[in-house]
């Protein structure tokens, strides 16, 4: 809690001139719209970037960015500026992914179209367009709780704490379940990715 | 960074290896190389996501285009604007001015019609048996409590007419 609070206060006294996340927010929360638009351009990357990694179809994806942050507008009164705001905006949009994977259990679990066009967009060679759909095929494969350590933790950053915040689970089974997915993913990919 | 006794933590040991960039560089961090010497928990996480790293880096993603930007920003904005409770409108001070003016007068207002009362009893006590007399001051009585109720009433209500129509009542003085 209080390296919370000593984070919270080293950023919003920070060198940076721009506000931080939770001034913002409060900001947000009492109708100034230009504290939502900076929040907006701000977050929207880095969470459609998770969102694309849980949910890889892009139609989905896209209306999970839109609802994540109607959702967060909607409850900024809820919002704690003493927490992180990323962490309070990573938890909605981990709710609603979850709530839409529930719903599309029956519809097919492997749509690689969208990963296609992002390897064409991202002009990367053929050899490498085959490993990343194996890394898609590999995460997507994973339990949805480790594949949810792995994208909080490796993709976006997340220390153990706010992952278990983001997660309602403990920071020890982030842990786990990280150190599981990794794991799973080593002996699904094998040696062949090996660092020289 | 949590540092026990000079030394790390698995804790920060792990985020240290999850934040670097190559992981040859994460071992060229003496107190990491210290803690995966002796951890082996650690050690084998290294071993792992050292394997995987090079793929794991490949998954990359689509930045969110403007056009998705921009219709995210405009819903958002429509929501802030729906979330917004309009504000009370604080005490006009020309209303308060009535109210107090009212208020001071309430004492005579009532006086004067407790003597129209005790007038109208005495004259259809003339004219009528007392009973009579008094059932009609009764009626008197609620009748005049309930239009001075209803007056006082009614003061908030014409203030705020008054404050919504400004140019008409700047005309009507003209």
């Amino acid at each position: 809690m209080s390296s919370r609070q000593c984070s919270f206060t080293i950023r919003a006294m920070g060198p940076h001139t721009e506000p931080s996340d939770e001034t913002l927010a409060v900001r947000a929360e009492q109708g100034d719209q230009e504290a939502i638009s900076v929040l907006v351009r701000r977050h929207s990357p880095g969470l459609y970037g998770f969102i694309q990694r849980y949910q890889p179809d892009r139609d989905d994806a896209d209306d999970l960015l839109q609802e994540t942050w109607i959702r967060a507008v909607a409850n900024l009164d809820r919002f704690d500026p003493k927490r992180r705001f990323s962490t309070w905006l990573f938890q909605i949009a981990l709710n609603l992914c979850r709530d839409r994977a529930r719903r599309d259990q029956v519809r097919s679990r492997f749509r690689r179209d969208v990963q296609e066009m992002q390897q064409e967009k991202t002009r990367v060679t053929v050899e490498e367009k085959v490993d990343a759909r194996k890394v898609v095929r590999a995460i997507e494969a994973l339990p949805p709780q480790q594949k949810e350590a792995l994208l909080l933790r490796y993709y976006q950053g997340f220390s153990e704490g706010e992952t278990s915040e983001i997660m309602g689970c403990p920071k020890g089974t982030v842990k786990s379940r990280l150190h599981q997915a990794v794991q799973a993913l080593r002996s699904k990919l094998g040696p062949r990715g090996v660092e020289h | 960074m949590n540092v026990q006794q000079g030394r790390l933590d698995c804790q920060a040991c792990e985020q240290r290896i999850l934040s670097a960039r190559n992981l040859g560089c994460a071992l060229l961090d003496s107190s990491v190389a210290d803690h995966i010497a002796e951890c082996r928990e650690c050690s084998a996480f290294l071993e792992s996501l050292r394997e995987v790293k090079p793929a794991l880096d490949q998954y990359r993603v689509l930045e969110p285009t403007t056009e998705l930007i921009e219709t995210v920003l405009c819903r958002a904005l429509q929501q802030g604007s729906e979330n917004l409770v309009p504000e009370r409108a604080p005490i006009d001070p020309g209303l308060f001015r009535v109210l107090l003016a009212s208020l001071v007068s309430l004492p005579l207002v009532i006086l004067i019609n407790a003597l129209m009362g005790w007038a109208f009893y005495e004259l259809t006590a003339l004219l009528l048996p007392r009973t009579v007399a008094l059932y009609c001051v009764g009626l008197f009585v609620v009748w005049a409590s309930l239009a001075v109720s209803f007056g006082y009433a009614s003061l908030p209500f014409l203030g705020a007419l008054v404050r919504h129509s400004p140019g008409r009542l700047r005309a009507a003085k003209s």
